[in-house]
């Protein structure tokens, strides 16, 4: 059984008083499986965000169901969504999303905090994955005082803490010099060649091309799906790129 | 550009920043009104010819200045804060392409229309409730005189004034800001990370010496006289403590929190904690104005209560009888004074307006100042030593049984003694340049009937009763020595309870004043007090008033506070609920920790304003007893009252501002 299983997603955006609607997802497929390394790729505009957001249970679609590990979304309850997303899920977001008023330790134990985990457990959580991830000696910093790719991977260390099942990671670098961005790409492999599954929603080709498997999104339906396999990077990075331009040239004429 | 732009953009940014100007509008609504309704009062001619209206004025005057202090310090503290909150609105006007010369002109028709709602808004609140408060005055001044409606053009003209200079400041500070600062800086000035406190252990050390400083003198100053004197000391004291405390002490109490792992990594204590560490900068400030504020109102409040409550206690004290006479003999003519001739004058007064005497009582007394000594008591035209100064009062022992009923037998150098402070001495000595007089303590009393209106001397007095008018007279002696032309004079009290009404008793004072030219007396005084009556309440009423008056003032101040504190920081806190939210906390979680949050930030100021009242009291107790205000347990109720009805307020403060606050965090 798949890990993750999008079946016939739909979603539309209806202005408050009814008069427009847009059609942001018009009819998602697709399957992720435990350990794989996805990257969702689209124009601004194309449903991405939408999709994430639907993911994690962060927003309602309007057709069509979201299992993860057999699990449909729409029969959490409201009440436990919350805690769902938390054990389940973990997330990497573009902006970083840490809070300026914990420090860099405490940033990534606040999943577990809410969690009601005890202090001694998340020492014991924290010690091996900030080691992993390079961060130990900026535990006790603040997200201000630190770099960019410094915050990124606190992020990812906040978002792995829990054991998630899978991690959504939307754009996460984004905001994030070159430097920055080989590092944490390589981090998505290591991460993923531990066993990690990984859905990565991005812009870019390069970050694109490290995943194992591409999906293209366009006007709301994945359009087209490429795999690694055994390409290097610069291979993948080439394949991707022909498929964008085909998908904004000739996508159209086809379409 | 358009002509109308302006115009017409000044007041859709009021629209649109409702949920900051509509307090600030309806501040200055309130304090127009408050303005304008003290001012009219102040003005009133019909108030003018009262009795006991200098009192009234003279409040007045008082409430007028710190309203217009209050007026400047409070609109521009609340203009500033907007102005902040707007940066990001402004910088973006710059940038879209107006200059800001445009901006300024913006600026200016909205500091317009504020003026123009906020003032004309206040006069009419101020026009209609004036004789609402008026009646209410009245009712509390125990005047009964109906007005017509009036309006004052004398105060319109005042506040008009007043408050379009304090808006003209405000604006003036506004293009000031504008000029100063270019559009990136105020785009980005939300955003500029706040770091995290340091301790600032000196500060703490500061605030905890300066509060105890000031609390060390409340609860340790003994005599009335010198807690006018410290009282001032003790508040600037409190209030600089306070301001450390909320900066510095919260602080290192937070750090040690945090630095508890049990506590503060636990759901509600984590996010709760964290964000008060945070904002505590900022904040300290703001809640150390909330609780100073708080307490001012407090103890205004419930010290003109009791005042005010206590009027009637007071008037017992320092009129005896419905009726008192006063009279001071020259001791050297004591033998001259026609005691008899005046009890019969003052007798007939009576009978002639066809009372019936229900009480009289008479007695002579004499008192002097003397200098503590080593175990004696030294009297002397300088003052010789520094070690305080007490009064002594005598009176014979025939006197005493008169107002006592108990009879007395002492010898020629016994005494029985009352004093407030508990000094069990056997002896009371007293010595002049060349006297030395030395009494022995046949008895310490535990009471004494009101005698004169010594307690209004605001010194340490001890009552002495002696055998006769020549242990009197030897008294006399020594002190006119010392003391020769600033020497005191007998006093003799004639008190006189009658079934009279008010106004034949005031008619009978009148009367036996006449009595003055029947000897050579220097000073007959005759007193009602019915008429005393009438002024302690225009006194003591007026300040119950301005108490509640500049209460209700503060409290509203106190809210504006509290209310914008908690909307910019709900602004603030948005996005990191939002993060909160996306990494896995509930609704219902971010509901409770809000809800903790707020709790203690609203509520630390209310503490600490209630412990400073409660250190408070003791010395207010002392500086009441000046009123003569001795009712303790009356005091006592007012405060407690007045802290559950501010508490009671305040918590319908709190609900109000937890609800917008989680509105806008949870708001998608």
């Amino acid at each position: 059984m798949a890990l993750l299983e999008v079946r016939n997603l739909k979603k539309v955006y209806t202005s408050r008083f009814g008069g427009n609607h847009v059609q942001a997802l018009s009819d998602v497929n697709f399957t992720v499986e435990a350990g794989e390394y996805v990257s969702i790729m689209g124009e601004s505009g194309s449903g991405k965000t939408t999709l994430l957001n639907i993911l994690a249970a962060l927003d309602k679609p309007t057709g069509g169901e979201v299992l993860l590990s057999g699990m449909n979304l729409a029969n959490v309850k409201d009440m436990d969504i919350a805690a769902f997303r938390r054990d389940n899920i973990g997330f990497v977001f573009q902006d970083f999303n840490l809070l300026d008023t914990f420090s860099i330790k405490d940033n990534i134990f606040l999943p577990l905090v809410l969690a009601g985990k005890s202090y001694k457990e998340m020492e014991d959580r924290i010690k091996p994955l900030a080691a992993k991830l390079g961060i130990t000696d900026i535990l006790n910093k603040y997200p201000y005082e630190v770099s960019g790719g410094q915050k990124q991977r606190t992020a990812v260390c906040r978002a792995l803490i829990t054991n998630p099942q899978i991690i959504l990671a939307d754009e996460p670098t984004g905001s994030l010099d070159s430097k920055a961005t080989d590092q944490l790409l390589n981090l998505f492999e290591r991460i993923n060649e531990d066993g990690q599954t990984i859905l990565m929603v991005t812009h870019s080709v390069k970050a694109a091309s490290h995943a194992k498997r591409v999906l293209f999104i366009k006007d709301g339906t994945v359009y087209h799906q490429i795999y690694r396999g055994n390409c290097s990077f610069d291979e993948m990075y080439q394949k991707i790129s022909d498929t964008l331009t085909l998908l904004t040239t000739g996508g159209d004429r086809n379409a | 550009m358009r002509k109308g732009l302006f115009p017409s953009l000044a007041w859709q940014n009021l629209r649109k920043n409702g949920k900051f100007y509509l307090p600030y509008i309806l501040t200055v609504i309130c304090t127009v009104a408050g303005f304008y309704i003290i001012n009219a009062i102040a003005s009133d001619k019909g108030v003018a010819e009262l009795r006991g209206a200098s009192y009234v004025y003279t409040m007045m005057s008082w409430g007028n200045f710190i309203i217009s202090i209050f007026a400047v310090i409070f609109l521009l503290y609340t203009n500033s804060f907007l102005m902040k909150r707007r940066n990001k609105e402004l910088a973006l006007y710059n940038i879209l392409g107006m200059g800001k010369r445009h901006i300024a002109r913006i600026l200016c028709f909205e500091a317009l229309y504020v003026a123009l709602i906020g003032i004309t808004g206040g006069l009419l609140c101020g026009i209609l409730l004036h004789k609402l408060v008026t009646l209410a005055l009245f009712k509390l001044l125990r005047f009964d005189v109906p007005f017509g409606f009036s309006v004052s053009a004398v105060a319109i003209k005042s506040s008009v004034t007043l408050f379009s200079v304090i808006i003209g400041i405000t604006l003036v500070q506004n293009l000031y800001r504008i000029r100063k600062v270019n559009p990136i800086e105020l785009l980005n000035s939300a955003n500029a990370g706040e770091r995290e406190p340091k301790s600032k252990r000196l500060l703490a050390l500061i605030g905890v010496l300066t509060l105890g400083g000031g609390y060390y003198i409340a609860l340790t100053t003994e005599s009335a006289i010198k807690a006018i004197s410290v009282y001032f000391l003790a508040v600037l004291l409190v209030i600089v403590g306070t301001y450390c405390l909320f900066t510095a002490v919260s602080i290192v109490v937070l750090k040690l929190l945090r630095k508890n792992k049990r506590i503060y990594y636990k759901t509600k204590h984590f996010i709760g904690i964290s964000g008060m560490l945070y904002r505590m900068k900022q904040n300290a400030v703001g809640l150390a104005n909330i609780c100073i504020l708080s307490t001012m109102v407090l103890v205004m409040v419930s010290g003109t209560l009791a005042l005010y409550l206590g009027t009637e206690d007071e008037l017992k004290h320092l009129y005896p009888g419905q009726i008192v006479t006063e009279v001071s003999i020259d001791g050297e003519k004591l033998n001259d004074f026609k005691k008899d001739m005046l009890t019969e004058k003052i007798k007939d007064t009576v009978q002639k307006n066809r009372g019936e005497i229900k009480k009289f009582e008479e007695y002579t007394y004499l008192t002097f100042s003397a200098e503590k000594g080593e175990g004696y008591y030294y009297i002397n035209n300088e003052r010789k030593f520094n070690t305080g100064y007490v009064q002594l009062c005598f009176i014979t022992e025939k006197d005493y049984s008169k107002l006592t009923g108990r009879e007395v037998k002492l010898k020629e150098d016994e005494i029985l003694l009352y004093g407030i402070t508990t000094d069990q001495s056997e002896n009371l000595r007293i010595e002049a340049e060349n006297y030395s007089l030395k009494y022995t303590v046949a008895e310490h009393l535990d009471s004494f009937p009101a005698i004169g209106d010594l307690t209004t001397y605001m010194i340490n007095t001890f009552f002495a009763v002696v055998k006769d008018e020549q242990v009197m007279d030897v008294l006399y002696k020594v002190q006119k020595s010392a003391f020769k032309e600033y020497a005191s004079d007998f006093e003799w009290v004639a008190v006189v309870d009658t079934d009279l009404n008010e106004e034949m008793q005031i008619k009978c004072a009148k009367e036996i004043s006449s009595a003055r030219d029947t000897g050579d007396y220097n000073r007959f005084q005759v007193m009602s007090r019915a008429e005393g009556s009438a002024r302690f309440y225009a006194m003591n009423g007026g300040f119950l008033f301005l108490g509640i008056f500049l209460g209700l003032l503060f409290i509203m101040a106190t809210v504006l506070i509290i209310y914008y504190k908690q909307i910019s920081e709900g602004y603030d806190d948005k996005g990191r609920f939002e993060i909160m939210q996306k990494v896995g906390l509930p609704k219902k979680e971010i509901k409770r920790s809000i809800g903790t949050q707020i709790l203690v930030i609203f509520f630390a100021p209310l503490a600490v304003a209630a412990i400073h009242v409660a250190f408070d009291f003791k010395i207010m107790l002392k500086l009441l007893s000046l009123f003569s205000i001795t009712n303790n347990r009356l005091t006592m109720l007012c405060t407690v009252g007045t802290l559950l009805g501010f508490a009671v307020v305040y918590g319908m403060v709190y609900a109000l501002t937890a609800r917008t606050y989680y509105k806008i965090v949870s708001a998608n």
